[in-house]
């Protein structure tokens, strides 16, 4: 479940950010989550190659990072109790056009300073460019603050 | 030299000698110097003989005239078979474990299709990309081109088995690269056809096949044997009632210690081969870069060799790539590649002096064995019918010819040190002509002379000839007079050798960096010379402080 959410929220993201890696967005999201079987020291290969240009593997990560952390500290449930409703309520942290605010759960302050270091940390680890880098910041705190 | 050009251009470097060829020759030295060294131990655990590493030197007393004059054919042909055999299973075992890694080598492409669930490559356009960067490559063989199932995977890989050659790409690479990075698919691409073009291949594939099975089956029969050696001495001296604790624990140490020196010997193999590969992956990140322009790769080198961690010893000795760093600093600077090693040529002499005792005993028995078989026979056929002083004459020409075999052999072994020895010398010219920070001389050929040396006597250390035991302390004593000598034989060659390359660069235009014949017979001989004299010498001194 919370998969599932962390892709449905990506792709959203990417329909923005990058929108022609929708064609391989499935393929990619997909790997996300498997494990890395890549030779990344193969016998006369060229060495480990990092593709910075590509935006959904670090919105992935992001993603994924801010769901677990909406999900212990903001909603406060465990991955296992994850339904519909929840799931529905972590999408609205994301939604640029929200509904309304009464039966949705929206950020304090220093929550969304948390989610914004987060993302910052992130960033800094994941390899990706600068350009994208800047895009997908942007575009995920502006989902935030124009959420509260 | 008035044309002196002020840097080194990326098509230049593939003018000079590849460190590659050397790297291979040394590993492949290395392979039959252990192997020698294992496939003795053999006879001892099939015929019941002491264990005695290199113990068929005894074998040399049939070098005697008189004896071969007065010995009874039964006799001599019954002796001649006690040899022929130790060393018919010591060849064998060289043989066979040549023969298994060239099989592994030959089955190789076929195991890594089928752990990667590799599939052909059917899109056209791809096909056609590739084709094109081929033709750019200069590479006419036929490849065949495969892509994994991992979308992550930007990278690529060439193996292959003689001019079987194949592409595998990642899907990542060929799918989300080729068309948002087209530059950065070239680079990798061409990198990896430049590793064809280089002939890397069979080179690399051969000598990471005798890694796998041929070097399990070295280790386990060396510690198999020795082992059997080990315990049938315990409880042959137990049986007898001829033991004390003391020389319990002496026996057990003593093939502890040759253990030991087998299993270094063989993890300094392994290094060499991570070496090998390495230093490929520099010549292909040059060549590519003679095919287009670098600036991509320096700017992907410098910004990942900024993010990734420093590598720790492990991963330096054991990586198949460099550094990113150093990538980046070789491919900014490709007179780099061109620094004299202190620590190759460490490894170098090291590797040679195993390959050099090992096949110097061996390839003697053998030789020897050989003549004096059949010269025997022969002239146990002609006895009746010559007289005794044209057959003694004819005795002494056999002996002749037997000498000069073994002269050629002896040779044949030096050219082959030779080459990877001198190669650090002329890197000292290369570099000088080109680096703005030239490498001062003499303090070079010093500090390499000095390590030459150094590669010697641990040489000595690991190799347990004549029964030698780093155990016993007094022998240690002989390394500082053997030191100095082969300090002082490798100082002049080295010397010698620089200055008459310098002579030959400054009397040509273009130095391809050959030499004459007779130069290298000059050479070979010398280095046969260094290497005989220190195994004499090693043995001369500690008889000496022993009596």
């Amino acid at each position: 479940m919370t998969e599932q959410i962390t892709k449905e929220i990506s792709r959203t993201l990417i329909e923005d950010i990058s929108p022609d890696e929708l064609e391989y967005f499935d393929e990619l999201s997909d790997a996300h989550f498997k494990r890395d079987v890549t030779d990344k020291d193969a016998q006369l290969g060229f060495g480990f190659v990092e593709f910075g240009e590509l935006a959904t593997p670090a919105v992935m990560t992001l993603v994924s990072g801010i769901v677990t952390y909406l999900m212990t500290d903001v909603v406060k449930v465990a991955k296992d109790q994850m339904n519909d409703s929840i799931k529905e309520k972590l999408k609205g942290f994301f939604s640029k056009k929200k509904k309304q605010p009464e039966d949705n759960l929206t950020l304090s302050k220093e929550q969304l300073e948390k989610i914004t270091g987060l993302i910052d940390n992130k960033l800094r680890e994941i390899d990706v460019n600068e350009k994208t880098a800047l895009k997908i910041r942007d575009s995920l705190i502006s989902s935030f603050v124009l959420g509260k | 030299m008035d044309n002196k050009k002020k840097t080194l251009t990326y098509g230049e470097v593939f003018e000079y000698p590849p460190e590659t060829d050397n790297i291979f020759r040394l590993f492949l030295l290395a392979v039959t110097g252990i192997t020698i060294i294992i496939g003795n131990y053999i006879p001892s655990f099939l015929f019941e003989t002491e264990s005695s590493p290199l113990s068929i030197i005894p074998l040399t007393e049939f070098y005697d005239v008189d004896k071969v004059f007065s010995t009874s054919p039964d006799e001599f042909y019954s002796n001649a078979l006690l040899f022929i055999k130790p060393i018919a299973i010591q060849f064998c075992f060289v043989i066979f474990i040549f023969g298994l890694s060239y099989f592994i080598y030959r089955r190789k492409p076929a195991k890594i299709i089928r752990q990667n669930n590799l599939t052909l490559i059917s899109d056209t356009e791809v096909i056609e990309t590739l084709n094109t960067l081929k033709k750019k490559s200069g590479i006419t063989l036929n490849l065949n081109y495969y892509v994994n199932g991992n979308i992550k995977d930007f990278s690529a890989q060439v193996f292959g088995a003689g001019n079987k050659i194949y592409l595998k790409a990642g899907r990542g690479l060929v799918k989300i690269m080729l068309k948002k990075n087209y530059d950065m698919f070239e680079n990798i691409i061409l990198h990896e056809f430049s590793h064809i073009k280089n002939k890397d291949i069979g080179k690399t594939y051969f000598a990471g096949s005798f890694l796998k099975t041929p070097f399990l089956i070295t280790l386990i029969t060396a510690s198999a044997v020795m082992f059997y050696a080990l315990i049938k001495s315990i409880t042959g001296r137990i049986i007898s009632n001829d033991y004390t604790v003391l020389s319990l624990i002496g026996k057990i140490s003593i093939y502890l210690n040759l253990f030991l020196q087998v299993a270094v010997l063989l993890i300094l193999l392994y290094v060499i081969f991570r070496m090998l590969i390495r230093s490929r992956e520099y010549y292909a990140d040059l060549r590519a870069a003679s095919l287009k322009s670098t600036d991509t790769m320096i700017s992907y080198f410098k910004k990942a060799g900024e993010r990734v961690t420093v590598q720790n010893l492990f991963d330096k000795l054991s990586g198949f790539h460099p550094s990113i760093k150093l990538r980046y600093e070789t491919l900014a600077d490709p007179v780099k590649i061109f620094r004299p090693s202190e620590k190759l040529l460490f490894i170098n002499t090291l590797v040679s002096y195993i390959f050099f005792a090992g096949a110097f005993i061996y390839g003697l028995s053998l030789l020897l064995m050989i003549f004096t078989v059949t010269g025997y026979s022969m002239l146990f056929l002609l006895k009746g019918f010559l007289n005794e002083y044209v057959h003694l004459m004819l005795v002494y020409i056999e002996l002749i010819f037997g000498t000069i075999f073994m002269a050629l052999f002896l040779l044949f072994c030096g050219s082959l040190i030779r080459k990877s020895f001198f190669f650090q010398i002329d890197k000292i010219h290369i570099f000088n002509k080109y680096a703005e920070n030239k490498i001062s001389v003499l303090p070079a050929i010093i500090r390499l002379s000095l390590t030459a040396s150094l590669g010697i006597v641990c040489g000595y250390m690991l190799l347990p000839l004549y029964g030698f035991n780093v155990l016993h302390f007094k022998n240690l004593l002989s390394v500082p007079f053997v030191f100095v000598i082969t300090f002082a034989g490798f100082f002049v060659i080295n010397y010698f050798h620089y200055f008459w390359m310098d002579s030959k660069i400054n009397n040509e235009y273009k130095v391809d960096y050959s030499v004459p014949v007779l130069l290298k017979l000059f050479e070979g001989i010398l280095i046969v010379i260094i290497f005989l004299s220190a195994i004499l010498f090693f043995q001369f001194f500690t008889t000496l402080l022993f009596t």
